[in-house]
């Protein structure tokens, strides 16, 4: 503090109003470290109703009423103070302090200066002491630097009672002694989370509320912020209230031994609507409640409000789409039975009838691929529900696989070409799955190549023991936009190509191709035609 | 192939097993019907041990269902001695060691896997 004037004559009493009036608190030691001199701020920020009794009072007395601090939390040495090393002829920079009144739990920050007076000969005559307490604003940024944290714990889990559960224990001892949080399910109050200070006390306010449940008509408290939707704030719970809300004796004496004493609850609103409630609670002397902390749990209610919407509108999106894959695999096994009565009766139908019949041609092509679409589906199921496509790994011989596929395939394809050079290749794989593969990509050549040119099918083994199937048409490429899209399902139907399967047939093959530790490749030009290429690792049979 | 093997069909749906028991017939088999497991055991049981006997057997059917009756065929040592085939549309429940026709069942591979068991 530098203070200048050019005038001599300025009176003692303006100096001294000076110095009353300051928002910094101001003390004067002599140089044994007597104090001579303390502003009215000095005394109400050390805790005495006047500066004369701070002056009255021995040091000895006065440093015995707080423990002090670094602002880590780490032990403050009272030598170390400003004010004697400014004694001892230091220079003192401002130093951070945070001092807590013996015996309780009120903290207070402050920021402590301290600089020597000299008397002519240079020795240290006095130490003026000048601190400002910054316990408001360190609370500030405490909620600022609790906010940030409880959003990200927010965001993090969709498991949002395990979340709010988190965030009660965050808050406490710095924010409030005990927190509750109550949501308000199937229409009743329940506690989802609830941390004190003193876990034994969280038990027994567990138990209180077991034994008293909140009345929802209550006209305070968490029944009365659910109802209206409007937050409250009791700076000092009043004992009238407490002694009015008490059912009975015994209920009293218990709420008497948490020792309430300022409160705030805060509602968990979405869509105006109160979901719940966040209670915060201080029962030791000190600290309590202002509009400040009310905002700050505003702020927080807000957040949590909003993670918990996100959590059940995403919780609902994924019920709804597990619920639609099993009702299509209920769905697809029902189909099987009467598409099986119609198969029956078509065969028989075919053994029975004289020449050709094209009626009967188009049932049974129309069976067939319904046939197909049903297995899909299942597939599908499978692949998204029950974790996966299973293969059955057993000796296989993927030459004869492949011919069996081909000949089937040529019964409903009847005038096309197929070429095949049947090879050799053995290995552990499943032969049902592996027919699904060479079907389905036969099956694409045949239906999307060009009709008047063969579909042709090579199969290689390797020295490792896999094997490579390539199936290769001719035809109108695939366009270089849809290649990204190739295996997704359902991409046709999506893309309002009308089809004539699902358009899961890519995305089962490379899946089954998956199952098997292999992998798929696609080629397509309009000179080289179409190749899909399966690629198997071996192992042993 | 042997014609003379009796097909035992066993099915709870009346359309299926009709259309199967006609379908064996015309391929000139004897063949015989039950609608759900203890059917089936009274079947077997006028059939005789000695006869040759496939079974098409369905897996979900009211009162015995089929893998309750292998378990009973089973455990009275008569499972060797016929030829079981499971016809079903949840083809992952069925027993392991049989062979399965997937539902809905492709008629010819029906007739060729009997032809190869009979």
């Amino acid at each position: 503090m530098t203070t200048s004037t050019t005038d001599p004559q300025i009176p003692a009493r303006l100096f001294e109003l000076l110095l009353e009036g300051s928002d910094v608190g101001i003390t004067v030691l002599d140089a044994r470290g007597a104090m001579i001199y303390a502003n009215a701020r000095a005394a109400t920020i050390i805790g005495f109703a006047t500066a004369a009794e701070l002056i009255a009072a021995p040091v000895t007395d006065v440093m015995a009423r707080f423990e002090m601090f670094h602002f880590d939390g780490t032990p403050f040495s009272a030598a170390d103070l400003p004010s004697r090393r400014a004694l001892r002829g230091e220079s003192p920079e401002e130093t951070r302090v945070k001092f807590r009144v013996v015996g309780t739990r009120e903290e207070r920050w402050s920021i402590v200066r301290a600089v020597p007076v000299r008397d002519d000969t240079g020795a240290v005559q006095y130490a003026v002491n000048f601190f400002r307490e910054v316990t408001e604003a360190h609370h500030a940024e405490q909620r600022r630097a609790f906010l940030l944290r409880a959003s990200t714990e927010l965001a993090s889990s969709l498991d949002y009672e395990q979340t709010l559960a988190s965030i009660a224990q965050l808050a406490v001892p710095t924010l409030a002694d005990w927190v509750g949080v109550d949501l308000v399910v199937d229409g009743a109050i329940r506690r989802v989370a609830i941390a004190h200070v003193d876990p034994e006390k969280a038990r027994f306010v567990e138990e209180l509320q077991r034994r008293y449940p909140p009345d929802p008509d209550a006209p305070t408290g968490v029944p009365s912020v659910l109802r209206t939707g409007e937050a409250e704030l009791l700076p000092v719970i009043p004992r009238e209230l407490i002694r009015a809300r008490a059912r009975d004796a015994e209920h009293l004496r218990l709420i008497d031994e948490l020792a309430l004493r300022s409160y705030m609850c805060v509602p968990l609103l979405v869509g105006g609507r109160a979901i719940g409630a966040i209670s915060f609670v201080m029962a030791e002397p000190g600290r309590t409640y202002t509009a400040d902390d009310l905002d700050f749990a505003r702020a927080l209610a807000d957040r949590a409000a909003l993670a918990i919407a996100n959590a059940s509108r995403l919780r609902d999106a994924e019920e709804t789409a597990r619920f639609a894959e099993m009702f299509i695999g209920m769905l697809g096994h029902d189909l099987r039975n009467p598409l099986n009565a119609v198969t029956m009766g078509a065969a028989l139908l075919r053994r029975q009838i004289e020449g050709e019949s094209k009626p009967l041609t188009r049932i049974e092509s129309s069976t067939r691929r319904m046939s197909t679409m049903v297995d899909q589906l299942l597939d599908l199921t499978r692949s998204r529900l029950a974790g996966g496509i299973v293969v059955e790994r057993k000796r296989c011989d993927l030459g004869a696989v492949i011919t069996g596929v081909i000949d089937e395939l040529l019964l409903a394809h009847p005038g096309r070409e197929v070429r095949w050079d049947r090879t050799e290749a053995i290995g552990a794989w499943d032969a049902g799955r592996l027919g699904q593969v060479v079907s389905n990509l036969v099956g694409n050549g045949l239906e999307h190549g060009d009709p008047a040119r063969p579909v042709t099918v090579t199969l290689t083994s390797s020295a490792d023991g896999g094997a490579r199937i390539a199936v290769h048409s001719f035809g109108a490429p695939i366009p270089a936009e849809v290649m990204p899209q190739l295996f997704e399902p359902y991409r046709e139907r999506t893309r309002g190509v009308r089809s004539r399967g699902l358009g899961l047939g890519l995305f089962i093959t490379q899946q089954i191709v998956e199952a098997h530790g292999g992998r798929i490749d696609v080629t397509s030009s309009a000179d080289a035609g179409t190749t899909f290429a399966v690629t198997l690792g071996g192992s042993a049979p | 192939m042997n014609r003379g093997t009796i097909v035992l069909v066993v099915e709870d749906e009346e359309d299926t097993r009709d259309s199967l028991r006609e379908l064996l017939e015309l391929d000139g088999y004897t063949v015989a019907t039950a609608a759900d497991g203890a059917d089936a055991l009274r079947q077997l049981d006028a059939i005789g041990d000695d006869a040759r006997c496939v079974v098409l057997l369905d897996l979900f059917m009211p009162v015995m269902n089929g893998v309750e009756l292998i378990d009973r065929l089973r455990q009275a040592g008569r499972l060797d001695r016929l030829r079981v085939v499971i016809t079903t549309s949840a083809p992952q429940a069925a027993p392991a060691g049989l062979p399965v026709l997937v539902k809905p069942i492709d008629p010819d591979r029906m007739l060729r896997t009997v032809g190869q068991l009979a």
